[in-house]
């Protein structure tokens, strides 16, 4: 899964869009990509409006993507979550740990309102 | 008066059979199956006959609720076509309602009413027409007598309908009653505290927590740091693994709940997660989250089976001739008596019907009869069909009383013969249980065909 690198007016963004599911067959592409990508970014958006599916595994690189980032400085937010993956967030509370939001609009202002927050308390 | 449930196939196919893996009919509310919600009614109106009429299948539904001799009343079962009308089906029934005042409850709902309410006298005396209804079904007393009544509909005691139509129905339904309406009905599980019902053989860890209402079937396991409730209904043989909470939700039976889940306003069973508010169903694949439990019981291994039914065949070619000449005999002399029974023919519930011979004759035929086990010959025939084990438990009548008995009988295997009839035991003597449990404890292929052969030589005795 290729995470296309791009500039907007928030800075220099990684979005990523995975297809079908992640389970243990593809996560571990996810993270090889992740690392690439977090070597040129720390600002992560999955569009996940193609995403039909995760498992356990797949969670887990999820997350694990979220860590790296976090330890980067940076963030990783989602959006475009359908119903089916949603229920797994909830099960699994992880709809705690990352910010999920409805659209791409939404997701990257909120990168701006944090970057808007951090120059404040500077 | 009398019951008439009509419920076609279409009216309940969206549910179809991946969530709960049983008959649409048999589909739990508050752990208790849809169809007995109906059958609590009916014996609160003082109704003693239901007759089911559906295009669907019932062979499931016979099997969970016989011929509804566990609750003393008449159940039977009558087919109808999906494009039959009520007042075809009336026609079709007319024997069944014939001089008789009707409880017609139409279409696939949920029927609300007040097990501390007397309905025996607005029943009797209502004025025929429409109760209630819903977008759904419709509740109705017909009168075949032509007797208007004396009361009129408007003064019904609580009665209502609500719509089953989609998985959130079942969600709603279950909540509300579990929440607000527990007392109105009968259900299952001990009841000692308020909003509170637990089932038989529940383990609950020290660091579990338990906030009302709940509802936990039997052979539940909750293990620590767990919260259960406000609104969980645990269905039976279910286990709750460590750090998970459940509340608003539904659990349904045989289902393993891994750790650290949260569990909000959902229903689930097996591997399945259910939305109740969107429809969302989810198949999850790791079984570490959610899987269904494989039954503890031990089922019968193939190989015995096929032992047992194949004996039976044997037993039934040999015994045919001899069976049909006595019998004839013997029933031109008044001294062949044939009764049908229900029996249990598992520990959780399942019924089949037998035909039970006594043989009224201490004379030379009779000895004859009895020493060839001829009274056994239609139970031989069950054993061939599978519904019986050649030895085993004796079959226990289906009845409240026997069905106390099987929650806490779980090896119940009820045959043609039984191990204390192999083993001389009387009859009357409590202590046969102990020696069926004994030898289901230790049973085996070699070890059923000797008892089986010491059954069949008793009775030459």
């Amino acid at each position: 899964m290729d995470i296309q690198i791009t500039a907007t007016q928030h800075g220099t963004i990684g979005i990523a869009a995975p297809k079908d599911r992640i389970d243990a067959v593809n996560s571990r592409a996810l993270r090889r990509h992740f690392d690439l990508a977090l070597k040129k970014t720390n600002q992560f958006i999955f569009d996940c409006r193609k995403l039909d599916f995760l498992d356990s595994t797949g969670l887990g690189a999820l997350v694990s993507c979220l860590n790296k980032a976090n330890s980067a400085q940076g963030e990783l937010c989602l959006f475009g979550i359908n119903p089916k993956v949603k229920i797994i967030f909830e099960l699994t509370q992880a709809d705690k740990l990352f910010p999920i939001f409805t659209d791409m609009e939404s997701a990257l202002s909120s990168f701006a309102n944090r970057k808007t927050s951090e120059e404040l308390s500077q | 008066m009398k019951t008439l449930l009509i419920v076609k196939e279409k009216e309940f196919s969206w549910l179809g059979s991946t969530f709960q893996n049983c008959h649409p009919l048999a589909t739990q509310i508050c752990k208790k199956p849809l169809l007995e919600y109906f059958i609590d009614f009916s014996i609160l109106c003082g109704i003693n006959d239901i007759r089911l009429a559906t295009d669907a299948p019932t062979e499931e539904l016979v099997d969970q609720f016989g011929q509804g001799s566990r609750w003393g009343i008449s159940l039977d079962y009558s087919p109808v076509r999906e494009t039959d009308e009520l007042d075809e089906i009336i026609q079709k029934n007319s024997l069944y309602c014939k001089d008789s005042r009707l409880l017609v409850v139409k279409g696939f709902c949920f029927l609300h009413y007040d097990k501390n309410i007397d309905y025996k006298y607005f029943m009797h005396n209502v004025e025929p027409g429409e109760l209630s209804s819903c977008e759904t079904g419709s509740v109705r007393v017909m009168d075949d007598l032509s007797q208007s009544g004396t009361v009129p509909a408007s003064d019904s005691p609580t009665l209502s309908l609500s719509p089953v139509s989609n998985v959130g129905d079942i969600h709603r339904l279950s909540m509300e009653i579990l929440m607000d309406h527990s007392d109105q009905y009968v259900l299952p599980g001990y009841n000692n505290e308020d909003h509170i019902y637990i089932g038989h053989n529940v383990t609950i860890a020290k660091k579990a927590k338990i906030i009302p209402p709940v509802m936990i079937g039997n052979h539940v396991q909750i293990y620590g740091e767990t919260v259960v409730g406000p609104g969980a209904i645990i269905g039976s043989d279910v286990i709750i693994d460590a750090h998970s909470s459940v509340q608003d939700s539904v659990i349904f039976d045989k289902t393993y709940v891994g750790e650290h889940l949260e569990l909000k306003n959902k229903l689930l069973g097996g591997n399945l997660i259910v939305d109740p508010d969107t429809g969302t169903q989810v198949h999850l694949e790791d079984p570490h989250l959610l899987s269904q439990v494989k039954s503890s019981k031990k089922s019968l291994p193939l190989i015995h089976r096929i032992f047992h039914q194949i004996t039976a065949l044997l037993a039934v070619i040999i015994m045919a001739l001899p069976y049909a000449a006595f019998a004839l005999i013997l029933k031109l002399q008044k001294r062949w008596l044939n009764e049908k029974e229900t029996v249990f023919i598992n520990s959780s519930g399942r019924t089949v019907e037998l035909v039970r011979v006594t043989i009224k004759d201490d004379g030379l035929v009779g000895r004859i009869a009895r020493s060839l086990s001829l009274e056994r010959f239609p139970v031989l025939i069950r054993v061939m069909q599978g519904k019986l084990a050649l030895i085993g438990s004796r079959a226990l009548p289906a009845d409240e009383e026997n069905r106390k008995v099987l929650d806490e009988y779980q090896a119940y295997r009820p045959a043609a013969f039984s191990y204390a009839e192999a083993e001389s035991w009387p009859a009357e003597d409590s202590d046969w249980e102990i020696v069926e449990r004994f030898h289901l404890a230790r049973r085996s292929l070699l070890r059923d065909y000797l008892m089986a052969l010491k059954a069949v030589l008793n009775s030459f005795n």
